[in-house]
């Protein structure tokens, strides 16, 4: 009932709204006449776009015949071609007129520079220039909508406007960007020079698509030269350090390795990426400690082009730092880039690790013999492989393996001991189950151990799998270095490789041994000392294949000190090597004995010493280099033959150029004769001789060496005499008091501004003048202005008439030329040879050095003929002989020679065909006589309305007829001037 | 002497009143035609000494030109086609078909002209 009430009161409520139908028909007609002022508008517009469309199109029908006549006109065209061109010429003129015309034919023009190339292309250049429609574009420039001034530089740079360059230009650094771009692919385009002066002045980002695009300019502009762009890399805009960079790149410029080094340290990401992979490009060694120094602080795409450029230019050295960021690395990319570079620079010193299985097949074939262990063999399983892999062997075999943890610092070692049964093994498979070490042992036997460099090792490898693969089936054994047990950290951390080798810590009896390979110890500080086990070969002669032929290289082999315990000490015998020049160390001191050398040895050491002393014939070689003294007395008898077999031999002393410098213990007349090539620069090798004289040494090299007949010569080199310093080039300032600077300055004014009128006031001033040089300086004046005054007077006694006749005259043909386009320059020129005389020459003499080549040509040509109508002018007046054309006021030298090949006939003919005048076409003659001096005469209108023609210079036949027949011409000809 | 007859089939007004202008200059008797229908019009009545063509025409391609040329007409009269630069594709199945030239745009119209003359010496 409630909710009955409730719609009864709510329904009482609503009213019929009152619908004012006036308004409604108001609404309805206001819209149907905005929908038909809407329609009307669509369709007026839509005819006017496609009216003024088909008018353009009409327009363009009609200008691309006229365009394509002026485009292909030639000079050597016929009468026929040439009228029409002249009156295409006159029709065009009058088009342009027009705006609407005049963008159509910008319209055309840019279409059709984009169809033609070559000299088509040149040409319509030329013509828009001609034309003059450049203006119109010029005007773009100064518009305010920014559309428009972009629209302006395109078309100027599009139709090669190079006078725009300076206008453009200014546009660089316009705050729109459309602009801005549209100004820098301009600047670029239309001067060589423009990159420029973009890369100087640009302040902006240059966007990768506008790098490009100006790459795309540069790149296909004719003959252009490069910059060197490591200029701008130490530009303040970091884009155009950037732009330079990939410059530098494309142009191969590698003179700038210092910059790319520094620019590796720079805060951009991207500059950075750009600076390595110049650096990748250029091979950059330099560059490598730098690269490594900004790793840390790189981020991810740096640090991968980091290893991209370390695996490109990067040697064995940097597997150690390699090794690190594989290990270290968190990212997944960077670590495996790391372990590209690495297998880059070494290949297949890591095997691949992941999803490979230590199968038991692997196993059972271990057991049939049918595969070699290979400790060195580089297999990367990771730790919890490598012991899944142990204890497979040792169920199989029985065999106890030891794997140590490398990751942990400590070297704690997971061993696996297993009871094993020697028996069981296969033959040829030998496990070394006695190197099981504990931590403890390790330490206290540190000093017995030996420590072969990672890198030894893994060359060691190569070399053994090589071996390996010649091996005969019966003959498979386990190829390993022996005893070789990493056990610095240190070390540890640069042999990633060794640790990835689950079998490489497996030990056994040695079946080959490179302990024969000479010893190369590294002349650098050593970190770690390693000195391996000094055992000699048994019989190197017969060394399984051709052992010999391996080439080892052992970058770095650290040494340790050995015990007695662990080295096998030959009977040590000076007087074998007494051949030997002693090394002894140059900056430690004899008492820096090792620490942990043993009594023994420091007796023995004594007993070796005291040996040495007693040889004091030899020369004791000192080496500049720390050396580890103890190294000295450790080095084997056998070893050292071998070191010196190998560095003499096949040499005599005379070889080698011996060259001595000063050492601590040289005595002072050694030190005067260093002084004496002291010039020649410093070699750190260098050895000296510790003698009381230098010759003594020679001769002794001489004896030894039975060279004493050989003089040993050395250059004197005379001191370099002291260059005088720059300062004392540069003059004594002299200093003026307040009357002298008064002087000076007053006599400045008067020489710049003077003239003879001063000559009583510097009379006057030298009367009263003390100083010498401004007394000096006044008569030069006094003599200056009297030398003026001269010419002045001389100049005064000329007649009116001379002085016009030395003022430069007046010609009308000059100031025509300023006017025209270079159609009407080349008419006006022929008419020069009709209607011009003397004056003309002067004029035309300038037109010689027109940048035009027609108008220099033709100009030649006309100012041949009018030398020779102006000399025969003169012969007929005069009724003298004509002058010499050498005689004239031109220099006749710089007339081309093909004038002299041209007749005279051949050049009427082309000159007749150039230009007819036609009844409708005065515009080109009415100024020529209406301004010239020709009227000016007042001559009769009969002799004005004669057609100028060249006849009365034409005749090349100096026939007595001819002259007859062409005197009444002549006459006339004079008349015409 | 008379005149050879040289059939150009470009769509573009300018570039072909330009070619054309030049063709004529050259001394040849130049037929522009403004795409393929015109062309396989003009060429069901006269067959000309030469053809220059572009590859890309409305209704009728320069491909087709080809085609239709040496198959349907069973004719070996050059044909030297205009291709835009980079349409190397293009050129390539236009050899294949049996175009004897081509030249890239933009066109040097004197070296369309020596071309031109060139395929008449040959013929």
């Amino acid at each position: 009932m409630l909710d009955t009430s409730n719609t009864y009161y709510g329904v009482a409520f609503i009213t019929a709204p009152s619908i004012n139908t006036d308004f409604l028909w108001a609404l309805s007609i206001l819209f149907i006449v905005l929908a038909v002022i809407y329609f009307i508008s669509v369709f007026f517009f839509r005819n006017r776009i496609s009216g003024t469309a088909r008018l353009t199109k009409q327009s363009k029908k009609e200008l691309s015949p006229m365009i394509s006549e002026f485009l292909f006109y030639e000079e050597d065209a016929n009468k026929d071609e040439k009228s029409n061109y002249i009156s295409l010429k006159i029709e065009i003129r009058e088009l342009l007129k027009n705006d609407f015309n005049r963008k159509i034919l910008v319209e055309v023009l840019l279409d059709l520079r984009k169809d033609v190339s070559g000299d088509t292309q040149t040409r319509l250049f030329e013509l828009y220039q001609d034309l003059g429609l450049e203006k119109d574009a010029f005007k773009k420039l100064k518009s305010w909508r920014w559309e428009v001034v972009s629209k302006g530089i395109l078309e100027l740079t599009q139709m090669q406007v190079e006078t725009a360059y300076s206008f453009i230009t200014k546009f660089i650094n316009h705050k729109t960007g459309t602009i801005r771009k549209q100004a820098e692919i301009a600047t670029v385009t239309l001067k060589p020079e423009g990159i420029n002066y973009f890369l100087d002045t640009t302040r902006y980002k240059i966007s990768e698509w506008q790098q490009l695009k100006l790459l795309d300019v540069i790149r296909n502009q004719d003959g252009f030269e490069p910059p060197r762009f490591r200029m701008w890399l130490t530009s303040k805009n970091k884009h155009v350090v950037l732009f330079s960079l990939r410059l530098i790149k494309y142009y191969n410029q590698n003179d700038a390795n210092a910059s790319l080094i520094e620019l590796l340290k720079h805060k951009d990401n991207q500059i950075k990426q750009e600076a390595i992979s110049c650096i990748k490009e250029f091979y950059v060694v330099e560059a490598i400690p730098t690269l490594k120094s900004i790793f840390k602080k790189s981020n991810t795409y740096s640090k991968i082009a980091v290893l991209g450029a370390i695996a490109e230019i990067g040697s064995l050295d940097e597997l150690g730092f390699l090794n690190e960021i594989e290990r270290r690395e968190s990212d997944f990319l960077v670590s495996s880039k790391a372990l590209l570079a690495i297998n880059t620079i070494a290949p297949e010193s890591v095997m691949p690790s992941e999803g490979i299985e230590v199968s038991k097949e692997y196993v059972a074939e271990v057991e049939e013999g049918q595969i070699i262990l290979d400790t060195t063999e580089n297999i990367e399983i990771e730790l919890p492989q490598v012991s899944a892999a142990a204890k497979d062997i040792e169920e199989k075999t029985g065999v106890s393996a030891i794997v140590k943890d490398f990751e942990k610092e400590d070297t704690v070692e997971e061993s696996i001991s297993v009871d094993s049964d020697p028996e069981e093994l296969p033959n040829d498979v030998h496990f070394n189950t006695s190197i099981e070490q504990s931590e403890e042992e390790e330490e206290e036997e540190a000093t017995e151990q030996i420590i072969v460099n990672t890198e030894v090792s893994e060359i060691t490898e190569n070399k053994t799998v090589e071996e390996k693969e010649d091996c005969e089936p019966e003959q498979i054994e386990v190829l390993q270095v022996t005893e070789i047990i990493v056990v610095d950290p240190v070390v540890v951390s640069g042999i990633s490789t060794k640790i990835r080798n689950p079998q490489a810590e497996i030990f056994s009896e040695p079946s080959l041994r490179f302990d024969f390979l000479s010893l190369v110890t590294n002349d650098k500080t050593h970190h770690n000392h390693t000195i391996p086990k000094y055992k000699p070969m048994a019989d190197s002669e017969n060394t399984s294949r051709d052992i010999k032929k391996i080439e080892v290289e052992f970058d770095e082999v650290n040494s340790i000190i050995q015990s007695d315990a662990t080295i096998d000490k030959p009977d040590f015998d000076v007087s074998k090597i007494d051949f030997l020049p002693i090394v002894v160390e140059e900056q430690k001191e004899e008492n820096e004995l090792p620490e942990s050398s043993t009594l023994d040895e420091n007796e023995d050491l004594q007993g070796l010493i005291n040996e040495i002393n007693e040889l004091n014939f030899l020369p004791i070689v000192m080496d500049n280099e720390v050396v580890d003294e103890q190294h000295v007395v450790d080095t084997t008898p056998e070893e050292v033959e071998t070191k010196n077999t190998n560095s003499i031999d096949g040499y005599t002393l005379s070889d080698f150029e011996v060259q001595f410098e000063d050492t601590k213990n040289s005595i002072p007349e050694v030190k005067e004769e260093k002084e004496e090539i002291s010039e020649e620069p410093s070699n750190t090798n260098q050895v000296g001789p510790v003698v009381n004289d230098s010759q003594d040494v020679i001769s002794w090299l001489m004896a030894e060496n039975e060279l004493r007949e050989n003089e040993l010569e050395k250059d004197k080199i005379e001191p370099i005499k002291p260059i005088k310093p720059f300062a004392d080039l540069i003059p004594e300032p002299i200093y003026y008091n307040e009357h002298e600077a008064y002087m000076m300055g007053l006599l400045d004014d008067l020489e710049e501004m003077g003239d003879h009128r001063e000559i009583p006031l510097l009379q006057e001033l030298l009367a009263e003048e003390n100083q010498s040089f401004i007394k000096d300086r006044i008569s030069s004046l006094i003599e200056q202005f009297s030398y003026t005054q001269k010419t002045i007077k001389k100049t005064s006694s000329k007649t009116p008439v001379e002085r016009e006749l030395e003022m430069p005259a007046f010609n009308v043909f000059a100031d025509l030329f300023k006017n025209v386009d270079t159609e009407s320059k080349l008419l006006l020129l022929d008419e020069i040879v009709s209607v011009g005389d003397e004056k003309e020459i002067t004029f035309l003499d300038g037109l010689l050095g027109d940048s035009n080549l027609e108008i220099r040509a033709k100009a030649q040509e006309v100012l041949k003929l009018l030398v020779e109508k102006v000399s025969r002018k003169t012969e007929f007046e005069k009724d003298l002989i004509p002058r010499p054309v050498g005689e004239l006021p031109i220099d006749l030298s710089i007339l081309e020679p093909f004038i002299e090949t041209k007749s005279k006939k051949e050049y009427f003919k082309t000159k007749k065909t150039a230009f007819v005048p036609r009844a409708s076409d005065t515009l080109d003659f009415d100024f020529v006589l209406e301004d010239t001096e020709v009227l000016d005469k007042k001559y009769d209108k009969k002799v004005l309305d004669i057609q100028v023609e060249a006849n009365e210079i034409s005749s090349s036949d100096n026939s007595f007829l001819t002259n007859i027949i062409d005197f009444p011409k002549k006459l006339i000809g004079k008349f015409n001037g | 002497m008379t005149k050879k007859r040289l059939l150009l089939a470009e769509d573009d007004e300018l570039l072909a009143s330009l070619l054309n202008f030049r063709l004529k200059k050259g001394g040849y008797d130049v037929s522009h035609r403004a795409n393929g229908k015109e062309v396989k019009e003009y060429l069901a009545g006269t067959m000309p000494d030469i053809i220059v063509s572009d590859i890309m025409m409305p209704y009728f391609s320069g491909m087709e030109l080809i085609a239709y040329v040496r198959k349907e007409l069973n004719s070996q009269i050059p044909i030297i086609i205009i291709s835009s630069a980079g349409n190397e594709e293009n050129v390539l199945n236009a050899f294949e078909l049996g175009a004897n030239d081509f030249i890239s745009k933009p066109v040097s119209p004197s070296e369309l002209l020596v071309r031109v003359a060139r395929e008449l010496n040959k013929n």
